[in-house]
């Protein structure tokens, strides 16, 4: 285990931001544990101490601007920036959405909380090329890749790897044990807490 | 200190950042202005965020806070760097998928009878900080009051809670068909 994971999975575990059971993370797409690091980046204290985690994996990278793509992790990327006295920005604030440029020059560490298929991180990618950055390489806090290693020839710093399966609904060990489904990131009903 | 030197200092951190423009704009309601605050200019510089987070969790710090909320996506850092400093959680809520109202992940902690700190970059009618505190109040939790960074109502509350904004700026608006700066000739610019 790195000192990043032995640190990432108690406060992880601990705040109930991992959880095991039956989650649909997707239309058709069943998993039997998740991550919802709101949970934990919602105490300050704690939130910093999984940025340090990360930190210290991702200090050497040549970068000078810290984005994320999600708000989720918008959290982590904040601290990542303060800790690196780097510029940071997220995707979909009103300004970047459709004339934002980068910094001529800018080098960027991507920043997501969970990466499952790192489809987030490819989108980021070009979406920051397109605005005249170039990815430095990606730091995530958990990487649930069936493979680890390089995401697109970019190099992935994971502040803690956990694998995971994902099944389609009739080959889900949870849906023939009868587990109930939660339903999970998307449509969230309105007004609920 | 006055009202005006906290209001110079947010000013002089929004023009070191760049984050206050002048020029010629065409404002969201079809009217110009000379002068343009982009908040989420402020906030990609980690010291000039925690600047004002710690300037509002000063405003705040005799009371009874269990939380701090701030609607995505304006208010997410600004409630971040806030609860830092007041040492409490920090929530956010977003815009639901359908429909104009917001929610907090489930994920987030809201129990019955909390006092929270509602936060906002920008507070024009104080619309989506509404929704947010809408949303948390939903949870049984208690607004204790509402802090923007700039409050552009001129002084006048749009809220029902105590409010405190670190910066209270008129900006002028302009009826298109008579504007000193289209008169001049300034090139106008869509924001």
């Amino acid at each position: 285990m790195t000192p990043a994971t032995s640190e990432l999975r108690p406060l992880l575990g601990e705040t109930g931001a991992y959880r095991e059971g039956h989650f649909e993370i997707a239309e058709g797409q069943h998993v039997l544990s998740y991550y919802s690091c709101e949970r934990l980046f919602q105490y300050p204290a704690l939130a910093s101490r999984a940025a340090d985690a990360l930190y210290r994996a991702v200090s050497g990278v040549d970068a000078d601007f810290v984005f994320t793509p999600s708000i989720s992790a918008l959290t982590l990327a904040f601290e990542l920036a303060r800790r690196t006295s780097w510029q940071f920005a997220v995707h979909a604030l009103p300004f970047t959405s459709s004339s934002y440029r980068f910094p001529e020059g800018t080098r960027v560490l991507v920043v997501e909380d969970v990466v499952v298929s790192g489809r987030s991180l490819a989108h980021a990618r070009a979406w920051c090329g397109e605005r005249g950055a170039e990815v430095a390489a990606y730091g995530v806090l958990v990487d649930r890749r069936p493979e680890e290693g390089d995401l697109g020839g970019i190099r992935l710093i994971a502040g803690l790897r956990d694998p995971v399966r994902v099944f389609v609904p009739d080959a889900c060990p949870a849906c023939r044990d009868a587990v109930p489904l939660v339903r999970v990131e998307r449509n969230y009903p309105e007004g609920s807490a | 200190m006055t009202e005006g030197a906290a209001s110079m200092d947010i000013l002089e951190t929004y023009r070191r950042t760049g984050a206050m423009r002048t020029g010629h704009f065409l404002l969201a309601s079809g009217g110009h202005t000379d002068r343009f605050f982009q908040s989420a200019t402020v906030m990609q510089f980690p010291d000039a965020a925690q600047t004002l987070g710690r300037a509002i969790a000063e405003k705040w710090a005799e009371e009874a806070i269990d939380f701090v909320i701030g609607p995505a996506m304006g208010g997410v850092v600004l409630a971040a760097v806030t609860a830092q400093f007041l040492g409490v959680r920090a929530l956010f809520a977003e815009k639901a998928a359908h429909g104009e109202s917001m929610f907090i992940r489930p994920g987030m902690t809201v129990r019955q009878g909390e006092r929270f700190l509602a936060v906002e970059d920008v507070v024009t009618t104080g619309g989506s900080v509404t929704k947010a505190i809408r949303a948390a109040e939903a949870a049984g939790a208690v607004c204790v009051g509402v802090s923007s960074v700039i409050d552009r109502n001129d002084g006048a509350t749009p809220f029902a809670y105590p409010y405190r904004p670190l910066a209270t700026l008129t900006v002028i608006t302009y009826d298109p068909e008579d504007c000193p700066l289209c008169r001049r000739g300034v090139p106008l610019e869509k924001i």
